[in-house]
């Protein structure tokens, strides 16, 4: 950090969630947490040049509750970024099929409730979220990623 | 290493949900530091042409003047060309990955 300040530029440190590109066993083992996303939809099966795409996992639905906690961890990781970490801002990522994406796009949302359905609602996740680390570090110190045409979640 | 799935995302006309984000960022938080959107990409159009009708022009006239970084697929000439015709900035990160698994 210091040698980017001292070199006069600056560094935003982006915020990921990964909902259901996330790794089910991973989660268990560093913690017993939950696979989670909008909907129970997995990622469709990656193609394989040899033999069956091994299908991927099926998440469970956030309830509204978790959706709200995950909107307080956002504006706390975005705290911890800029007011201990010393970065000079923070990059919410949006984009390539992670969890604020996920909740954008029909493909990966057919919730029922205040959060999908709706244009209002599908973006209703991605815009609190920016509201709470706004509120959190300042506007001028919080950007979004958005990737409205990529089918793609592996490559950033 | 990049696990390369494909994420099932790319709802068939996603500008309405993406130009009510940009515009109530814009709205609700003056200031704001800049949004970073992936161009549609020339590598991943579909070779039926229906891709050619993608744009991100609709969120770039809601953002105005305000940063706007377009990302993706960019080269020197490229890049420049973009910024002098549409104005904001241009972010690469390509070059800049090392063992990246595709491309």
């Amino acid at each position: 950090m210091d040698a980017v300040h001292q070199n006069k530029s600056s560094i935003f440190l982006q915020l990921w969630a990964l909902g259901r590109t996330g790794n089910p066993d991973i989660l268990q083992k560093e913690g017993g947490y939950p696979f989670v996303a909008p909907s129970p939809i997995p990622i469709p099966p990656a193609p394989q040049q040899n033999g069956p795409a091994p299908q991927p996992p099926v998440p469970r639905a956030l309830t509204v509750e978790e959706i709200g906690e995950y909107v307080q961890l956002y504006a706390r990781a975005a705290e911890n970024a800029v007011r201990q970490a010393g970065f000079d801002g923070v990059e919410i990522h949006g984009a390539y099929g992670y969890l604020p994406d996920q909740f954008l796009q029909t493909n990966a949302n057919q919730r029922t409730d205040a959060y999908g359905g709706s244009v209002q609602n599908r973006a209703r996740f991605v815009l609190e979220v920016t509201g709470a680390v706004v509120k959190a570090v300042g506007a001028e110190r919080v950007g979004i990623r958005l990737s409205p045409w990529s089918t793609y979640q592996g490559e950033y | 290493m990049l696990i390369m799935y494909v994420a099932g995302m790319g709802m068939s006309d996603p500008i309405p949900t993406f130009a009510e984000v940009v515009t109530r960022i814009r709205d609700d938080h003056p200031g704001f530091a800049y949004i970073h959107v992936l161009e549609p990409s020339i590598n991943h159009r579909p070779k039926d042409g229906t891709g050619q009708k993608e744009s991100n022009k609709v969120l770039r006239d809601i953002w105005g003047d305000q940063p706007y970084i377009a990302n993706t697929d960019f080269g020197r000439d490229s890049a420049i060309e973009t910024v002098e015709r549409e104005g904001g900035l241009i972010s690469f990160a390509h070059h800049f990955i090392s063992n990246v698994s595709e491309k």
